[in-house]
């Protein structure tokens, strides 16, 4: 069967995994680093009102100590605090007065600076005390939880692969179980339950939908053999009524004259009936196959049908056939399609050329090649050669233009097909393919033996 | 003979035609009909139509061999497929014959339905060694796979078998078969019964068909009824 184009569900599930496992590590990593931040802020701003509390008694305390201004004992105190990377200022208006440098840049007495955690306190002569710290700090933190994610996603990635095509495989294997009972799914027959209720919801109702439809073509099939036995019983009534009376016609004649045009009838009733034929059994689907062919050698049948097709004829085609050559199919039917090849080969090779036919084995198949030699399909004719009364613009002989239809029609019926091949030689080749013979299907529950026995040699003579 | 064919034209030829061979005729439109016709009198031939008013022209058939009949029946049809005739074959019919039809056709038939006239019931299946025979289905299994024996040769087969190990002639064979006797056909037959003799008995030990020169051919195969074999 040829792929349709398409990514495959796998294809798509595992590249959907893959980008659904990117993305939420991306979020993952974004939500991680905003919580962080938020934890180290609120962490930041209690340590910082803590040691802005301390500071400002320490302040207090070194000026009552020594009995000297505010700003005295701030840098007192300042000079002795140890602080693990913040920043402490200490502001008159705008003038900063002392302070512990950290971080680069001031912070200001109105906080006003950002990329800082800060926070003031009023101490007295008019001074403020600014504590802060500066947010690069909490940067090596962020960077460990960052490169612990960037670590993480060649694992992720692998992960969700394995992942998706495990989730994919487990999807699709439920649906191409129920395609290939799709596909061998024989016409005229409407049961499909290859699902039990663990497959996926949606390809159980896929079933459901198929299972319909296959339903609707089994009534479908059903009414056109209906309607094919209806058809043939019908006409084929009148025809017997008037093959008989006109054989009746036939016997009872008093001239000469009169017999010959009874004969005549007898043989238009009957080229009427083979149209009959061809056109019911044209009807039939090509899928619907034969049921239960016989063993047919089609190396007889060729020999025979061209002994009959060539009968009287000064030209006898050259036939290369082995002795055997059997196929599963119907008798009838094959000999019909063998038949049309032959009368085509004998009508279109010219006088001078002899008709071929080679019947050979390729694999399991059977190759059936009628050559007409020294003639030829027009190239814009050649699409058209199997259609239903197609005849060619050169064609002057009699004939429905049925044959070459009928001829691959059966031999699809068969599992087979006829194709016109290309040549490089000045003649025409057609090709019919047939699956060789095989043993049918073991399901012999109807046949039991009714009868035991064994096979005894007899002894070699018998009155 | 009895005669079932619901079309009225159809049947008043037929009769005519069969009235000329020397057959008195009973004619009958439907199953119903047809049954009657039987019940008055044991013919010595019938011919049932397929498709009748009231039922099927093969389950009669069938019917009519489960109640014993043994006289060679004849199924008209308007289908042309294997599995049509199979179907006519299965139910006990001896011969099938498809509309339109030559007159000179059935004429031929019913000479040989005539001859070869059964004279108890035959199994439909034979088994023999490791040969198993489906007469009706047309089906021959060596060791319970199918062999491909065609239409001719299964033929071939039924009629040996038919005579239960007596010498069939070539004749008989040639006439019943191919409805005529020429050097094609001889020729035909002797290929055809050395291919069945292949198939058969690949290895060629039990001499399951035998070559009766100068006369015909006969099978080397009893297949053994379980205790009603004092015939």
């Amino acid at each position: 069967m040829k792929r349709p184009r398409g990514l495959s569900l796998e294809t798509r599930v595992v590249a959907g995994t893959v980008v659904t496992s990117i993305l939420t590590s991306l979020l993952l990593a974004t939500m991680t680093t905003v919580f962080l931040r938020v934890l180290w802020a609120g962490r930041a701003a209690e340590r910082l009102e803590v040691l802005a509390e301390k500071l400002a008694s320490q302040v207090l305390y070194e000026a009552n100590e020594h009995g000297s201004t505010a700003e005295e004992g701030a840098r007192r105190s300042f000079a002795e605090a140890t602080l693990a990377g913040e920043r402490v200022e200490c502001w008159r208006g705008t003038t900063l007065v002392a302070e512990i440098p950290a971080g680069g840049e001031r912070i200001g007495p109105e906080l006003t600076r950002s990329g800082w955690v800060a926070t003031r306190r009023s101490l007295p002569d008019g001074l403020v005390l600014v504590v802060g710290l500066a947010m690069k700090e909490r940067v090596t933190l962020e960077r460990l939880v960052l490169l612990a994610l960037a670590g993480a996603l060649p694992v992720g990635f692998l992960f969700a692969v394995l992942v998706g095509r495990r989730i994919a495989r487990r999807a699709t294997q439920p649906l191409a179980k129920l395609r290939s009972e799709v596909a061998r799914l024989p016409p005229g027959l409407s049961e499909i339950a290859v699902l039990g209720p663990g497959a996926p919801r949606e390809v159980q109702e896929l079933e459901a939908a198929f299972r319909a439809l296959a339903k609707r073509l089994a009534i479908a099939f059903e009414r056109e053999t209906a309607f094919a036995a209806n058809a043939s019983h019908e006409l084929r009534t009148p025809l017997t009524r008037m093959r008989l009376l006109a054989e009746t016609l036939g016997t009872r004649a008093s001239s000469a004259d009169d017999r010959a045009v009874a004969e005549r009838l007898v043989v238009e009733i009957d080229r009427l009936a083979e149209l009959t034929n061809t056109l019911l059994l044209l009807a039939r689907d090509e899928s619907s196959g034969v049921p239960r062919g016989e063993a047919v050698n089609l190396a007889d049948l060729l020999r025979d049908t061209a002994a009959d097709v060539f009968a009287g004829d000064a030209r006898q085609p050259v036939l290369t056939a082995e002795d055997e050559a059997l196929v599963r199919g119907d008798e009838g039917l094959l000999h019909t399609a063998v038949e049309n090849l032959l009368v085509n080969a004998r009508k279109f090779t010219p006088e001078g050329r002899v008709p071929e036919a080679y019947l050979e084995r390729r694999g399991e198949d059977l190759l059936l090649t009628v050559v007409s030699p020294g003639v030829r399909i027009a190239e814009d004719e050649k699409p058209q050669v199997f259609d239903r009364f197609f005849r060619g613009a050169s064609v002057l002989s009699e004939g429905h233009g049925l044959g070459l239809a009928l001829a691959r029609h059966v031999a699809r019926l068969h599992g087979g097909d006829l194709v016109l091949e290309d040549s490089p030689a000045f003649e025409t080749r057609f090709r019919m393919s047939l699956p060789g013979w095989k043993p049918g299907p073991a399901s012999r529950e109807h046949v039991r033996p009714s009868v035991s026995g064994e096979i005894t040699p007899r002894p070699a003579a018998r009155p | 003979m009895v005669l079932v064919e619901d079309d009225k034209e159809t049947r008043s030829l037929l009769r005519r035609v069969l009235e000329e061979e020397g057959f008195s005729v009973l004619a009958a439109g439907s199953v119903a009909q047809g049954r009657e016709a039987l019940n008055r009198e044991l013919p010595a031939l019938a011919i049932l139509d397929v498709r009748l008013p009231d039922g099927d022209g093969i389950a009669l058939c069938r019917s009519l061999r489960e109640e014993g009949a043994l006289y060679p029946i004849l199924i008209l049809t308007s289908r042309t497929d294997v599995a049509s005739r199979v179907e006519g074959l299965d139910a006990g019919a001896d011969d099938y014959l498809c509309k339109p039809f030559a007159v000179a056709e059935l004429r031929a038939r019913l000479r040989s339905l005539i001859r070869r006239q059964r004279n108890a019931p035959e199994e439909t299946i034979v088994t023999a060694g490791s040969l198993t025979i489906d007469i009706a289905r047309r089906q021959v299994f060596r060791e319970g796979v199918e062999l491909p024996l065609t239409r001719r040769e299964l033929e071939i087969l039924e009629r040996l078998l038919s005579a239960r190990g007596h010498v069939v002639s070539r004749r008989t064979l040639l006439e019943d078969i191919w409805g005529e006797e020429s050097e094609h056909t001889a020729a035909s037959l002797e290929v055809l019964v050395g291919r069945l003799r292949r198939k058969l008995d690949p290895l060629g030990a039990d001499d399951v068909v035998r070559t009766i020169r100068g006369v015909g051919y006969a099978l080397g195969l009893t297949p053994q009824t379980s205790g009603d074999d004092a015939r």
